[in-house]
């Protein structure tokens, strides 16, 4: 009996002790891998001289030794742990697995810069752990950050403005760009890759190197998915609990526009953090098949190598899937090789299309695909019958298609008619029918051009700001004022001149609530639009309205098309782009939202007022 | 008692009084019909000696004819008891002015006045009075027009289009313009005036006779009166018979007002206001004028009246030539303020008027009490309704926004030539007719590009509702704003001065909202295809000032294509009727919604 009791004495003094211990270390560990990346940003940005690298190299053991040691201590103490979650414990020591590779690997190599190709694997090995370590360490604070009642809007706004910065400071690294970029230009580019617009003051193929062209592509894609969902995803693997406030929070990144009010009621929360994991999932796989899509289409042309060809295939998968629309091309898509390989046209438009449609919508196309497979496999290993979901479509996902359809269509039948004998006009039938399609869905998505922008007849241009006003789905990387807004008020005004007292749609009444909501987004959404105009205008009056007025459009909107001004404009006039992209994204009720949102109560009910128009 | 024969006999005769009274009305209307295109033909074109002989022969005949049926009118109404007595006396009063005039032309009646000399001639004495007794007889009978089962808003929209197709008929006769003017371009004219637009592809000054501008004035006067007039006129129709409460539901939505009763009453009340301040306008407008502009009193006069009323109206179109941007007129800071202050006058809107009209009732009621009786103050809580307070606030809002930008904006640029007042009455002026007015006193296509978006914004927001002006109206606008400030402030309610605006109101004016840029949106599209030379400013700023019947133009009106001149036909059309009220036109059905749906929220 003693003995168990000095034992269960002493495991409760460990328990405190690492208690107490973990936090201390975490912070230590921590700003440690905040020195080792600024230092991995340094050796891989700038041009390092051999003096120099020989320091790094005693800096990398030595880092790598620091954290083998502390590792070492927060994995024996995690024993003792209580509250930490059991996944977070087995990274940690698959970290500090890594870390001893890398240990023996430097001891071993010391003189490495004789052999390139082991000097690249090296840094290829040693790069990657420290930005890891960074990012975990980071995450595990960040997550810290949650647990406060925090502005969900606000934090949004934060989120996608430091990583805008960030990645602003990433391109302007030496070694990002061939000759050096302005700072209004990286900042540009950096904002409109985060916010997954596409409008560029520069050629973005042409001016960056690979380094600076990864970056535009981790940008699109951090953006692309939403920094919240990313952080939303760190959080829930390494945090002890999610706790239900940081639920809250991640359920504000699938919908930025929602309150407080609104997060609390609806879907169940839980479902939100494992969403996220099929989004990560989905979104890759989409990805991945996507680059291997165009991979094997552009399998003719003339690379520098394996390598280039790859990236070539994924960050113009990412690019399209993100709804980014950067090319990797100095004139687009009429770059003389490519703009007439159709198939390599369709892959990009399908999948920003499906980056459009929205994940939820992507979501019940995948399960359905795997019970499909699940289902014949049943079938024929198992003689089993095949079984079906109920009502996989919910309104929301009916809006989404039936609008999504009903705008393709109309787009297509109109650019059709004024392009077909237009700007298409020396294209093959087929290319005829291809190009109409990129066409009249690149304002809806990506803004990709696959004509001539120049070329585009006036009204045509018109038509483009109106579908890119209207632009994608919600909950996808699309931007626009979201179609399914677009619905409702289209549905309103059609109840309202019926004489009808509720608006129906699909069986179900649409909450007024909503029907507030949508009024609200495209009120707001005009008079932004408005005032970027109108600033716009008074920094480079010598553009014509059109021009400007497209220009704003395709910024706010997220779109990126553009009629060929945006490298012309004055810097304060990019700056203030910069500003419609980030509003744009961030959505400007939740943006207003942000600064003006307070709790108050609703306990008293008010006499109600008709209006008279 | 002797009654009962008498009631006997009034039994007996029923069926023939019946018949009788309904042959005489058949004669007045048929009658009419002929009238109306000999009375056209009289005014519109040219007549030799011989056609005068005929013409004044026939008014002769046609005089007779009425007199002679309003005398067996008024006969049959001593028996009709269920005839309304106000019908009655109106009958009698016609008969009295039928009487009088015959009266006044007899050798008798010439001998009786003694003064021959004062008296106009027979034909424009005569043939008005007999048009206008046509008119009250074809309304009266408008009962049997209409049914309640017609959709009111087919009914609104079909009386504008027929009253726009008989202003261009009448535009178009040889008397009313000095040269040719195209189909399309009297079409037009029609439709700019009767929906107080003032949009002109002519030069009125220049083009349009004297009868032209007097029949272009008439048609502004119906024009302004408008939906409002018009509602309370269906509503006066469908108040006879069995109304669905459905209905009244929807005429009350057309006239802007809570009970129907108020509707028919108010009709009289706006159209004695309207005159009122027209004439004090007109009075103004006269003895404001500088001197030595004009050849006689009459044609200053007639300058005033037109002025006034196409103020009032909001219409901004003008009878002299380049109009109030004439150097003789924009150096007239007074003249300048005064038809501003009609135009905005014009655009409070009637109900908000009568609202008005209520509060300094009372408050005058009570100050009499207090000096008087020594009472104390009697207070009626929310006596300016929430409606009125919000179209006032914007209105003044507007107004100062307007006001103080085009005086910032265009200090250096179309308002160097005024002096400090006159460069301050030039903006007010500017401000208040950019709310649908649209007379012009500055180049408008000389403006900065600041200045341009201020008066599209000041357009496209308009006047207040039930006024003469167009836009998306005041009230709408403030529900927009205030929604989307209470949505990002995190309230479930909309509420605004302690009322909470109810969701239908919220619904409508979304609504509204979206229709109107569909409509401009449309329309900028085709009119970009029909008329490429044309920059995309001016477009837009032409159509947005048709669609808010305003009027205001960078000058390319003249020179546009016929397509696009139908389409801003059209989208002054939509703008006056309403655009959601043009929509209901064609969609609007009676129905019960009896089947409730689960509600869902929608995710954007």
């Amino acid at each position: 009996m003693e003995i168990s009791n000095s034992w269960i004495k002493g495991l409760d003094v460990m328990r405190r002790i690492s208690n107490s211990m973990i936090p201390i270390i975490d912070w230590v560990l921590f700003f440690g891998s905040l020195v080792a990346f600024v230092e991995v940003v340094y050796d891989v940005g700038f041009d390092t001289s051999a003096q120099n690298e020989r320091i790094l190299k005693q800096f990398h053991y030595s880092f790598i030794l620091f954290y083998i040691i502390l590792g070492s201590i927060v994995c024996v103490l995690n024993f003792f742990h209580s509250e930490k979650a059991k996944k977070q414990k087995i990274f940690e020591w698959v970290l500090l697995l890594l870390y001893v590779l890398a240990f023996e690997f430097i001891g071993q190599k010391w003189n490495l810069s004789r052999t390139p190709f082991l000097y690249k694997s090296y840094s290829y090995f040693i790069f990657p752990l420290f930005t890891l370590t960074f990012f975990y360490s980071f995450s595990k604070n960040a997550s810290k950050i949650y647990t406060k009642e925090l502005n969900p809007a606000m934090l949004f706004v934060f989120s996608f403005f430091s990583l805008s910065c960030i990645g602003t400071l990433g391109l302007l690294l030496p070694k990002s760009s061939v000759d050096g970029v302005s700072y209004i230009d990286a900042f540009f580019v950096a904002v409109s890759a985060v916010c997954t617009t596409g409008l560029s003051t520069i050629d973005v193929s042409q001016e960056f190197t690979i380094l600076g062209n990864t970056i535009v592509m981790l940008l699109m894609q951090l953006g692309g998915l939403g920094i919240m969902t990313f952080a939303g995803l760190f959080s829930k693997i390494f945090a002890s609990s999610s706790s239900f406030n940081q639920q809250k929070i991640l359920r504000a990144s699938f919908q930025p526009q929602k309150t407080f009010g609104d997060m609390i009621v609806g879907d169940k929360l839980s479902e939100v953090t494992n969403a996220i994991y099929q989004i990560m999932l989905i979104t890759f796989l989409i990805e991945g098949i996507g680059a291997l899509g165009i991979y094997l289409s552009t399998w003719d042309y003339p690379f520098n190598g394996q390598a280039d060809r790859v990236f070539f295939a994924v960050f113009h998968s990412v690019s399209a899937f993100c709804n980014t629309g950067f090319v990797l091309s100095a004139d687009g898509l009429l770059h003389p090789m490519i703009t007439n390989n159709y198939v390599f046209h369709m892959i990009i438009a399908v999948l920003y299309i499906l980056g459009g449609l929205g994940f939820p919508l992507v979501f019940v196309f995948y399960s359905q695909i795997k019970r499909f497979i699940t289902n014949v496999y049943r079938k024929f290993i198992h003689q089993r019958h095949f079984v079906y979901a109920a009502q996989a479509y919910d309104l929301n996902a009916k809006l989404v298609l039936y609008t999504t359809f009903i705008l393709i269509t109309i787009s297509m039948f109109f650019v059709g008619l004024i392009e077909w004998s237009g700007s298409l006009e020396d294209r093959s039938f087929w290319g005829k029918i291809a190009g109409v399609f990129f066409t009249a869905t690149a304002p809806s998505y990506a803004g990709i051009n696959d004509i001539d922008m120049g070329l585009l007849a006036y009204p045509t241009a018109l038509f483009f700001m109106l579908l890119m006003w209207i632009g994608a789905s919600p909950e996808s990387t699309g931007g626009g004022i979201k179609n399914t807004t677009i619905a409702v008020s289209m549905l309103n005004l059609w109840s309202i001149a019926k004489g009808k007292e509720r608006v129906v749609v699909f069986n179900n009444e649409i909450s007024k609530e909503s029907i507030r909501r949508a009024y609200a987004v495209i009120s707001i959404s005009i008079v932004f639009m408005g005032i970027f105009t109108f600033l716009l205008f008074s920094f480079d009056g010598e553009q014509s309205l059109m021009q400007i007025v497209f220009e704003v459009f395709s910024a706010f909107n997220n779109n990126g098309l553009s009629l060929g001004i945006t490298s012309d404009l004055s810097t304060e006039s990019k700056f203030i782009l910069c500003i419609a992209m980030f509003v744009g994204r961030v959505g400007t009720l939740s943006l207003l939202s942000a600064f003006l949102y307070k709790k108050r109560n609703n306990k008293y009910k008010y006499p109600s007022q008709e209006i008279i128009y | 008692m002797d009654l009962s024969f008498y009631n006997h006999f009034l039994g007996r005769t029923l069926s023939t009084r019946k018949r009788l009274g309904k042959q005489v009305s058949g004669v007045i209307l048929y009658l009419g019909v002929i009238y109306f295109f000999v009375f056209v033909f009289d005014l519109g074109y040219r007549q030799t000696a011989g056609e005068e002989v005929y013409l004044k022969g026939f008014y002769e005949i046609v005089q007779i004819i009425l007199t002679i049926s309003f005398i067996v009118r008024n006969v049959l109404n001593v028996f009709n008891r269920s005839k309304i007595l106000k019908v009655k006396l109106l009958d009698l009063l016609i008969l009295l002015v039928l009487i009088f005039i015959t009266s006044l032309y007899s050798p008798e009646g010439i001998h009786f006045y003694g003064m021959i000399e004062k008296i106009p001639s027979y034909k424009y004495l005569v043939s008005p009075i007999l048009g206008f007794i046509f008119a009250i007889e074809y309304s009266r009978n408008a009962v049997s027009y209409y049914s309640p089962r017609l959709n009111p808003y087919l009914i609104l929209v079909f009386s504008f289009v027929a009253i726009i197709l008989i202003g261009a008929f009448l535009l178009s006769l040889p008397n009313s313009t000095n040269r040719h003017i195209s189909l399309i371009d009297t079409l037009f004219m029609s439709t700019s005036a009767v929906c107080v637009t003032g949009l002109s592809v002519i030069d009125v000054s220049a083009d349009l006779t004297i009868l032209g501008q007097i029949i272009l004035l008439v048609l502004i006067q119906i024009g302004g009166l408008g939906i409002m007039t018009f509602a309370s006129y269906v509503g006066f129709i469908f108040s006879g018979k069995n109304v669905s409460f459905q209905q009244r539901l929807v005429l009350r939505d057309l006239a802007n007002s809570q009970r129907m009763n108020d509707v028919i009453h108010a009709v009289y009340k706006i159209v004695t206001l309207m005159f009122i301040i027209e004439i004090l306008g007109a009075l103004m407008i006269y003895y404001l004028l500088p001197d030595g502009l004009f050849d006689s009193r009459g044609d200053q006069m007639f300058f005033s009246i037109f002025h006034s009323v196409s103020a009032f109206c909001n219409a901004g179109l003008s009878n002299y030539p380049d109009g109030l941007h004439h150097v003789e007129m924009r150096f007239q800071p007074l003249l300048l303020l005064n038809i501003s202050f009609l135009i905005i006058l014009g655009g409070i809107g009637f109900p908000i008027m009568l609202n008005f009209y209520d509060y300094l009732k009372l408050w005058g009621k009570n100050a009499w009490n207090l000096v008087v009786h020594k009472r104390r103050f009697r207070h009626i809580p929310y006596l300016i309704n929430l409606n009125s307070r919000l179209a006032l606030y914007m209105t003044g809002i507007l107004l100062s926004v307007g006001t103080f930008s085009y005086f910032v904006f265009e200090y250096n640029n179309t308002l160097r030539e005024f002096d400090l007042w006159e460069k301050i009455a030039v903006s007010i002026f500017t401000s208040s007719t950019s709310r649908t007015a649209g007379f012009n006193v500055t180049d408008l296509s000389m403006i900065n590009f600041s200045t341009y978006i201020i008066i599209v914004l000041l357009m496209w927001v308009g006047a207040s509702p039930g006024g003469t002006g167009g836009g998306v109206k005041t009230t709408t606008f403030s529900i927009m704003v205030m929604n989307f400030w209470s949505m990002a402030k995190g309230e479930r309610r909309l509420i605004i001065q302690g009322r909470k605006i109810t969701s239908a109101s919220i619904n409508k004016s979304f609504a509204i909202v979206l229709a109107s840029l569909m409509w401009i949106g449309v329309a900028v599209f085709l009119m970009m295809i029909f008329d490429s030379k044309f920059s995309l400013e001016q477009i837009v700023f032409e159509a947005f000032s048709a669609f808010s019947t305003t009027g205001l133009s960078l000058g390319i009106t003249h020179n546009l294509s016929g397509s696009s001149k139908m389409i801003l036909i059209f989208l002054m059309l939509i703008g006056r009727v309403g655009s959601i009220a043009f929509l209901s036109a064609f969609l609007y059905k009676k129905r019960f919604e009896r089947v409730k749906y689960p509600e869902k929220e929608v995710k954007y």
